[in-house]
């Protein structure tokens, strides 16, 4: 496990749970959401997310998926109520594995979900995934360690298995903005993008064919104006947990996200790509969406 | 005759019209004395309220994105108003070109300040 690894995902990531609970929705789920009806609010748009991630990786009931930064476990734990799977959720954080784990606990799904704090390098299953997902981890990965983190991904992956990598991505070309030195230097130490064309390369290179990708960059605009929102209406708690400093850095950086989203600046892409062997991929996208959706009925938030 | 203050305050407004005008954004700065500096056309969304003349300056002398970002978060100057269209602002001022002349008028309105 690297220290600064460690250290980057813990400045970010472990500033406290409450506080992410003022503005995240119910299921902590801090990645884009996916506004499939248009008047969809916060909680149903990062169910849907949650839905259309599963239904991309096509997974099936007994199979084994993998969620790379896996987060407060919201995928994970979805995947295994709704889809039957079972889930190894792995994150770098000791406050989002501790809550992860105690939601598998509640969800009586501590059977099928199992949480680790762990490196992304230091996965070392007895046999590999069918399916794996890695939702937000990219960025900070790091642009040195790509090669290295799609391999890992290949080597954990079984042939014909799917991957499925949910990521911002910069321009192509894009110089770096002092907003990024923002980021670097009070959000995301360690943070990095990449434009779509060296991760869409980067996973081919390890040695996988690509066989989707679907830019969800209005959708991830919407979702961190609603954060900001939320937590521009619980300013004051916010304030009595993390202190003035931190509620306004993360309204600076969640809004000028926001922008930087509306304005086509960044994106957020969803790649999906097979470990080449025998190929189970369908040979249209019905599959994805012909299912009716299972998400519950929208709710005011 | 003017006193000092007063002169700081009509040169430091002088500045931010100048940067307005090249940013043409919805957005408003308050001075530290309570001048309020709105940009040439339209209603503005947002206003960046100064405190004091030293923020003010050092903000100034070298405006970009990072520099307002760690002084708002350092509660440096405040922000009313609709803060999407403030970052969208700062945005403009990576990509602001402006021409030798302007440049002259800011650094002259600065020393002033």
């Amino acid at each position: 496990m690297s220290r600064r690894a460690e250290r980057d995902v813990a400045f970010h990531y472990d500033v406290s749970n409450e506080f992410y609970a003022l503005f995240l929705d119910p299921r902590m789920v801090y990645t884009c959401a996916y506004y499939r009806r248009p008047d969809a609010g916060l909680a149903t748009a990062q169910e849907d997310k949650l839905e259309l991630v599963c239904r991309k990786l096509q997974l099936a009931p007994g199979e084994r998926l993998l969620d790379l930064g896996c987060g407060w476990g919201a995928l994970a734990l979805w995947a295994a109520e709704r889809w039957g799977v079972e889930v190894h959720g792995v994150t770098l954080s000791a406050a989002q594995a501790t809550w992860a784990a105690e939601a598998a606990r509640r969800a009586g799904l501590a059977g099928r979900v199992r949480i680790e704090r762990a490196d992304w390098r230091d996965v070392a299953p007895e046999k590999p995934y069918d399916k794996i997902a890695a939702i937000g981890l990219i960025e900070h990965v790091g642009r040195a360690r790509h090669p290295a983190y799609f391999a890992q991904v290949h080597r954990l992956l079984t042939p014909g298995g799917l991957f499925l990598n949910h990521g911002i991505t910069c321009r192509a070309g894009a110089r770096r903005t002092s907003e990024m030195a923002f980021l670097q230097r009070h959000v995301f130490p360690g943070g990095e993008l990449a434009p779509l064309d060296a991760i869409v390369g980067g996973i081919e290179r390890a040695g996988f064919e690509i066989v989707d990708v679907e830019d969800l960059r209005p959708h991830y605009a919407r979702t961190t104006r609603q954060w900001v929102e939320r937590l521009q209406a619980n300013a004051e708690r916010a304030r009595a947990l993390v202190g003035e400093r931190v509620y306004r850095t993360y309204l600076a950086y969640l809004a000028g996200a926001s922008v930087a989203f509306d304005e086509g600046w960044i994106a957020l892409h969803q790649v999906v790509a097979t470990r080449r062997g025998a190929v189970r991929t369908p040979a249209t996208r019905e599959a994805v969406y012909a299912l009716p959706w299972r998400t519950t009925v929208d709710r005011a938030s | 005759m003017a006193t000092r203050s007063e002169r700081r305050i009509a040169a430091a407004a002088r500045l931010v019209r100048l940067v307005l005008d090249g940013l043409d954004v919805p957005l408003a700065v308050r001075l530290w004395d309570g001048t309020l500096v709105a940009p040439a056309a339209g209603a503005p969304r947002v206003t960046l309220a100064f405190r004091s003349r030293r923020v003010f300056r050092r903000l100034f002398a070298r405006p970009t994105p990072l520099r307002f970002g760690e002084a708002f978060i350092a509660s440096e100057i405040d922000l009313e108003g609709d803060i999407f269209e403030a970052l969208r602002a700062t945005h403009r001022l990576e990509d602001a070109r402006w021409g030798l002349g302007t440049r002259l008028a800011m650094w002259g309105a600065w020393l002033r300040t």
